[in-house]
């Protein structure tokens, strides 16, 4: 999943070391983050869009599905 | 690791499990201790890993298992039809849940690192 982690991360001149410690994760994990090869837990997300006062929408972009998921048709009144 | 290793192939040696008496079994299983301790190092690795790294380790033990698993079964379809494997089949189990726990948690790894 495409998301704004390291951008964000280094306009805060943090290390990915001193980002992981923060969070309680492994650098390891947060660059498997940052290069979308790892999506975090929905803890992890909401600890990540605390850390930076964003929503977690405003820092993850969610991957557009193959298929278009149509609204259930209305019952005819 | 070496010490160990003679332990589990020289054991054969040092007892005569043909003519020994019931004592033999506790001998036998022997090597067990070290494998018992390295299990619980395992699972506080396990406990002290953050998330991405317990769900690499955890499809990694997925895999081993379920490879452990067809292999146990292939050998006993293989005894229905007459196959005799009582010597290779445990150490045939084990060697391939344990070759693909190893295998599938090194690719976990790398495909985040």
């Amino acid at each position: 999943m495409k998301n704004r982690v390291r951008e964000l991360r280094t306009a805060r001149e943090w290390s990915q070391a001193k980002f992981g410690d923060a969070l309680g994760v492994s650098r390891q994990t947060i660059n498997a983050i940052e290069k979308g090869r790892y999506d975090p837990s929905l803890p992890l997300a909401f600890k990540l869009a605390a850390l930076f006062e964003q929503s977690i929408e405003e820092l993850f972009e969610p991957e557009v599905a193959s298929k278009t998921v149509r609204p259930a048709a209305k019952a005819p009144q | 690791m070496v010490a160990y290793l003679v332990l589990i192939f020289g054991i054969g040696f040092l007892v005569d499990f043909e003519t020994a008496g019931n004592w033999k079994y506790l001998v036998a299983l022997l090597p067990l201790l070290p494998i018992i301790y390295g299990a619980r190092a395992i699972a506080r690795s396990l406990g002290r890993s953050d998330e991405m790294g317990k769900q690499i380790q955890l499809e990694g033990m997925s895999a081993g298992f379920g490879a452990a698993m067809l292999a146990a079964l292939t050998l006993a379809f293989l005894a229905m039809a007459g196959m005799n494997s009582e010597q290779l089949g445990p150490w045939l189990v084990f060697g391939v849940g344990m070759t693909t726990w190893g295998f599938h948690t090194i690719a976990g790894a790398r495909r985040v690192a």
